[in-house]
Parts: structure tokens; C-alpha cells; sequence
């Protein structure tokens, strides 16, 4: 096999490339030739990608400790999403192609390819090897912006991700014992997902998505850390970890009722949030959390129409989330900031940029024409034709809220509204092609006739009701007229309520969210016990010592070679006890983070 | 470490013309926004008249069969949204060192 490239690239995981690629890329220093590597990596993911043997069956799998690993296996839902995650891969690279960081080049690429492996792979096992590298390696561009509260935002984020993977493993500890392997085509059979109620083990694998997925209360860590990444982190953020747990919510929990409401309000809660917010990197971050709403909630629908909503709007919501954040890291990267306070008007000097973001903004916001317009249109349908109309209402207020915040504040603060007085440099060249790539997939995979619809509806799941969609209902002159009425008339409430001096004005300052909750009155409280603890330290060392001999002795007695969990039908929860105690010593680190 | 590029290549504040300028250049002018107002009243009338004009469509839901529903809706939904920011700020909105750095300093 190794004799033959082609052959070996046929049973290759892309994602294991990209990976190579990223840790090559932290050894060579010329930066000319870190980019080849950086960009050349995906290219070849690609490359092997398109040239894989076959679908559905495992492809590459070794046994390590009576465990099958099964290291590469393509699905058509697969597809979708490794495509998106390469393409985005390759457009980052070109995008960071300036910058003099080759540890945050090598993690960058890391990260890309560990999602990217996880999409490709066949077990839940190989999923948490690679869940937990994209935590790791992600964490990197965070720490990598420099400043002291990146730093402190960075260990509450990998706390939170380090959680989200010791959920995963329990859930998979329950799994493998209940179906005697975590190879997905045990647990998986004819397309049925894990049942909540009925299945061992499938609330910890929910609940493990749902971090990484920031459903609503497990959402802050998105708000918290990205905009706090590198103006080039950020953008590689925003591509993979919310659209892993999407992809992993797809497979594992089609259909699930209990996503459809989780979905719409994520859909609707950060609208409110987005508005009074000063720093437009924060501002699509909540954006980002809306956009996923949208998936969540088809994937809880579970038809095939719903289905293939959830897996076009993360093909397209990749590629448009991520050129907005491009435009505002170029922004970041020219002016030094984000906030909406401190910029407007720099159209007169960044056009360019302007013109990318303006494209990005109309396709967020599904205007006709634009690759969210596409994309959103199979989830709204599906809505539709469940009948769910208070879901459905609810997605349609979100619709609208996405054309405030993402449509019209991000575009018309940064580059309109009133002069700065700023007056920067345009984003380098390579900036520019990164975002004329991403503004082209846009548009590309929006207007009819450019065959990119035609392509994008061709690699959906679900092929019969994706075609029947397109030839029927896409494109009729009700859908394309109700879709522009209801942005153009959203427009139009700006316009008005700014003419009427309505529209609150952006003012510095934070925004409290979930994150408070630990950030004040559990740190203070953890503070407070502490002073407490050290106060009364003298009188209580001689209880608080028999305390703990006891407490040891208990351990031991529980987790020793010789222990009780090493006894019986019990062995096999060790690695229950130990996710356990991981997660609340990550727990107890998330709080005292702050 | 993060790079920013924030005071090298620096137009000059006082040049009268920039490159933007060709593509975006009325939207600075003084009347731009008034302009900008009347367009969107007849786009906007000509989108709700075509409601009236076309025939009726069918939805799933059928109280999204009214004729401007969708332009009511979101016209409404975007008020909503905005206006609800002013109690929305005054709720939770804090001073910028609130968490105890300086949160969200840019670097």
C-alpha cells in the first residue's frame, strides 16, 4: 500500500494530513514556506478526500486494547461538513499567510485537521481522541492574542471544553457497555440516533455536544473567548468547534425532540444580547450561537428536509460566519480594535473589505441570491411543513434579528455610521483573497444558474427530497417575494427607528451573560471560603487531618488495585469513577479560573 | 503573538479623496440619508403591493397567508429587538472593568 501513493491516499483521513501538516508547519521558519505547507496540507486533504475508496465502510481501523479504531469512514452527512472543514482550512491558511506565529500556524492547522479527523472517523473513541485535540490546540489561539484577560478567558475555555470531553467519554463508557462497542455501526443502525430516555449513557453524550454545540446556558465560553483570540484565531474559531458538535448532533441524535425548542431559543436569545453589544467580534459570536440554533433545531425535527437543512446551513454558515470574522480581523488587525465605539467610515480606505463583509452580511442574512438564503430556506420549510408554528415564529423573529445584528450593525458601524476619523492601510493582499475566496462561495453557492446550488443541494444526505426542494419550492416567486419582504422591511425598521434617534447608541462597557454567574458570585464565594479556611485553619488542621486520613483511607479502599472498583462487575466503571472525578476537578478549576 | 498593524500605513486624515470613496462615496453626502429613507418607502411599497398584485400562495401555516405578513412581521420583529435594548442595557450592562480587568481591551 505505503508503495502506492495514490492508493494510500484513498484510505487516508484527510484530517490526519492536515494534522501532519500542522505540526510540520511549527518546525519551518521561513514563512514562505510554512504558508506551501499551511495551505498545501488541506490541499491535500482535499485531494484525498476526493479520492476515497468508498462510503459507509470502514476504510482504516487498528485494535488497541480490545478496542476497534476505526480511523477513517466516509457517510454522505460526512461529506458535507469535511468539505466545509477543509475548504475553510485552506482559506484561513491564505488568511493568516502574514502573520509570524508558527506555533499559532501549527495549531491552527492541528485543530482543522482534528475536526476534520473526528468528522471522518467510525467510532466514539477515535471522536474523543480528536475532541479533545481541537480543545487543546484551540486553546493556543486564544493564549496567543497576548493579553492578560486573553490568558484568563483562554483557561475558562479549555476548562469547559476538557468538560465537555470527560461527558463524552463517560457517555461512552455507558455505551460500551451496553452495546459491547463504540464502532457507530453498534449504536447507529438505518439512520435511528441514540434515544435520551432509553439509551445508557446518551444524556452525557448530549450534554457533551451540547457545551461544544453552546446550547443556551452552556454558551457563554463562545462569548467569552472568541472574541479575545488573535484577529486569524478568531476566524479559525468560528469554523470548527460549534460545527463539530453540530455534525456529532446529527449523527447521534437525529430527531431528538427536545433539540427543536433548544434550537430556537439559541435561534432567538442572542438576537437581544447582539444589540447592546459594543465589540462587533462578540457580536458574531452571538451570532454564531444564533446561526447554530438554526441546525440544532432542524436536527431535532429529523425529517430528511430538516436533515438536509441542518448539514447545507453549516456547509454555508462556515464559509459566511467565517468572512465575517474575517472582515473584522481585518479591521482588528488595521485599527487595532472591534468596538463598535471606536470605528465607522473606514469604507474610505478599506473598500475592499467593506464590499467582502457586505457580501458576508447578505448571506447571514439569507437575502435571495446569497448562500444562506439557500441554506436556511430547507429548515424553514421543514418547520413548515410540520406545523410547528411557535417554532416556526420564533425562527422567523431570529431571521430577522440575524439581519440586525449580523446584516446591518457589523457592516454599518465598522465601515459606515459616523467617521472615526480612522483612516487605515486596506487589509494586506493576502487577507483579500482569503475573504474574495469566501465572498465567492457565497455568492457561488446562492445564485442560481453558477451551478454552485446545484452542487451544494447535490452533496446534501438526503438526495431525493433535496432535488424535489429545488426543481418545487426554492426558487418560486412567493418564497423569493416573503423572504424579501421580510428583510427589506427589517431594513427599513433601522432606517426608521435611526431616523427617529430610536436606536440605542453603541456605548463601551460589558454586557453580563451566563458567565457571571461564576465569574462573581461563585468566585467570591470560593474567595470568602478560602479567607474563611485560613482563619480558622489552626483550630481545625488536628479534625481536618482525621478528615482526610479517613477520606484516604476511603480511596483506597475504592480505587486501589485491590479496591472495590477493581472487583467484580465493577472494574469495567473505572473509567466512569475516573470521568467523574475529572470533571469535578475541571469544575473546581473553572471556577477558581477567574 | 497578536499582530496588529494599527499604526503603520496610515492614510492621512486630510487627503480629500480615498480609494472607498468611488464605490461608497454617497453615503457621506449630506443627503444620503434622507435619499436612502424615500428608496426604502418605494421598494418597500412596491414589495407589499406585490403581495396584492400576485396570487394568493399557499404556506403550511396558514396565517402566513396574509398578504403582507411576512413584510409586518419583520418590520415588527426588528423594533422589537431594538427597542428592547434600551431596558436591555440599563439590566445588564456594566462598566468596562467590571469582571476586574480591563475586560475586552483590545491588544
Amino acid at each position: 500500500m505505503f508503495k502506492d501513493p495514490q492508493l494510500l491516499l484513498s484510505v487516508t483521513n484527510p484530517g490526519f494530513i492536515v494534522i501532519i501538516a500542522g505540526i510540520l508547519a511549527y518546525f519551518v521558519r521561513h514563512r514562505i514556506a510554512r504558508g506551501v505547507v499551511t495551505i498545501g496540507g488541506p490541499l491535500l486533504g482535499l485531494l484525498a478526500l476526493a479520492m476515497h475508496q468508498a462510503q459507509g465502510t470502514p476504510l482504516a481501523s487498528v485494535e488497541i486494547m480490545e478496542l476497534t479504531l476505526v480511523l477513517y469512514q466516509v457517510e454522505k452527512v460526512a461529506i458535507v461538513f469535511g468539505l466545509a472543514f477543509l475548504i475553510a482550512a485552506v482559506v484561513n491558511s491564505i488568511y493568516a499567510l502574514h502573520t509570524k506565529d508558527p506555533l499559532q500556524d501549527s495549531m491552527a492547522l492541528i485543530y482543522a485537521g482534528a475536526a476534520i479527523a473526528a468528522t471522518f472517523c467510525g467510532d466514539l473513541m477515535t471522536v474523543f481522541i480528536f475532541w479533545e485535540v481541537t480543545a487543546i490546540s484551540s486553546v493556543f489561539l486564544i493564549l496567543r492574542s497576548g493579553s492578560k484577560e486573553a490568558y484568563k478567558a483562554s483557561m475558562r475555555y479549555l476548562g469547559v471544553q476538557i468538560l465537555s470531553g470527560v461527558l463524552l467519554l463517560m457517555g461512552s463508557a455507558f455505551i460500551m457497555g451496553e452495546f459491547g462497542s463504540l464502532e457507530f455501526s453498534a449504536f447507529l443502525t438505518d439512520g435511528e440516533g441514540l434515544k435520551l430516555g432509553e439509551d445508557p449513557g446518551a444524556i452525557f453524550l448530549f450534554i457533551a455536544l451540547g457545551i461544544k454545540a453552546a446550547f443556551p446556558l452552556m454558551h457563554n465560553w463562545l462569548q467569552d473567548s472568541y472574541p479575545k483570540a488573535t484577529h486569524t484565531g478568531a476566524v479559525v474559531l468560528s469554523a470548527f468547534t460549534t460545527k463539530l458538535a453540530v455534525y456529532a448532533l446529527l449523527r447521534f441524535f437525529p430527531g431528538e425532540d427536545s433539540l427543536i425548542w433548544i434550537g430556537a431559543i439559541m435561534t432567538v436569545f442572542p438576537v437581544f444580547f447582539a444589540v447592546i453589544e459594543n465589540d462587533l467580534r462578540k457580536v458574531l459570536a452571538y451570532s454564531l450561537n444564533n446561526q447554530v440554533g438554526f441546525m440544532v433545531c432542524a436536527i431535532g425535527i429529523g425529517t430528511p428536509l430538516a436533515l438536509n437543512g441542518a448539514a447545507a446551513h453549516a456547509f454555508c454558515h462556515i464559509i459566511y460566519k467565517g468572512l465575517l470574522f474575517m472582515s473584522m480581523g481585518a479591521v482588528m488587525y488595521r485599527t487595532g480594535t472591534t468596538k463598535a465605539t471606536e470605528l465607522g467610515g473606514l469604507y474610505r480606505t478599506m473598500p475592499f473589505t467593506a464590499i467582502f463583509c457586505l457580501i458576508g452580511a447578505a448571506s447571514i442574512s439569507a437575502f435571495p441570491l446569497f448562500s444562506g438564503f439557500v441554506a436556511k430556506s430547507l429548515t424553514m420549510s421543514a418547520v413548515g411543513y410540520e406545523h410547528m408554528a411557535v417554532i416556526w415564529m420564533m425562527l422567523l423573529f431570529a431571521s430577522a434579528g440575524v439581519l440586525e445584528h449580523s446584516g446591518i450593525k457589523i457592516p454599518y458601524f465598522a465601515f459606515f455610521g459616523h467617521d472615526s476619523g480612522k483612516r487605515p492601510k486596506e487589509a494586506p493582499f493576502n487577507m483579500l483573497l482569503a475573504m474574495g475566496i469566501a465572498a465567492f462561495f457565497c455568492i457561488w453557492l446562492g445564485f442560481p444558474m453558477l451551478g454552485g446550488v446545484d452542487f451544494l443541494y447535490g452533496l446534501l444526505p438526503y438526495q431525493l427530497e433535496a432535488q424535489k426542494y429545488l426543481d418545487q419550492d426554492l426558487w418560486t416567486t412567493d418564497h423569493v417575494l416573503t423572504q424579501f419582504q421580510l428583510l427589506m422591511f427589517a431594513a427599513f425598521a433601522f432606517i426608521v427607528l435611526n431616523r427617529l434617534k430610536l436606536y440605542p447608541p453603541e456605548k463601551r462597557g460589558v454586557v453580563l451573560d451566563t458567565d457571571w454567574v461564576y465569574r462573581r458570585p461563585v468566585y467570591s464565594s470560593v474567595v470568602w471560603l478560602g479567607a474563611v479556611w485560613h482563619r480558622l485553619g489552626p483550630a481545625m488542621t488536628d479534625s481536618m487531618q482525621g478528615v482526610a486520613r479517613r477520606v484516604y483511607d476511603r480511596i483506597e479502599d475504592t480505587f486501589s488495585p485491590k479496591g472495590q472498583l477493581s472487583r467484580g462487575p465493577l472494574s469495567s466503571g473505572i473509567a466512569i469513577w475516573t470521568s467523574i472525578v475529572l470533571a469535578i476537578v475541571m469544575g473546581l478549576a473553572l471556577i477558581a479560573g477567574p | 503573538m497578536s499582530e496588529t498593524s494599527s499604526s503603520e500605513h496610515q492614510h492621512k486624515p486630510d487627503m480629500d479623496s480615498y480609494p472607498g470613496d468611488k464605490i461608497f462615496g454617497w453615503t457621506s453626502h449630506p443627503k444620503a440619508g434622507f435619499i436612502t429613507f424615500i428608496a426604502m418607502i418605494v421598494i418597500c411599497a412596491a414589495l407589499a403591493l406585490a403581495s396584492f398584485v400576485l396570487p394568493a400562495r399557499h404556506e403550511y401555516l396558514h396565517f402566513a397567508e396574509f398578504p403582507i405578513f411576512y413584510a409586518l412581521y419583520g418590520f415588527g420583529a426588528f423594533a422589537f429587538v431594538v427597542m428592547t435594548g434600551w431596558p436591555l442595557r440599563k439590566l445588564l450592562g456594566r462598566p468596562e472593568n467590571y469582571y476586574g480587568d480591563e475586560e475586552d481591551s483590545d491588544v
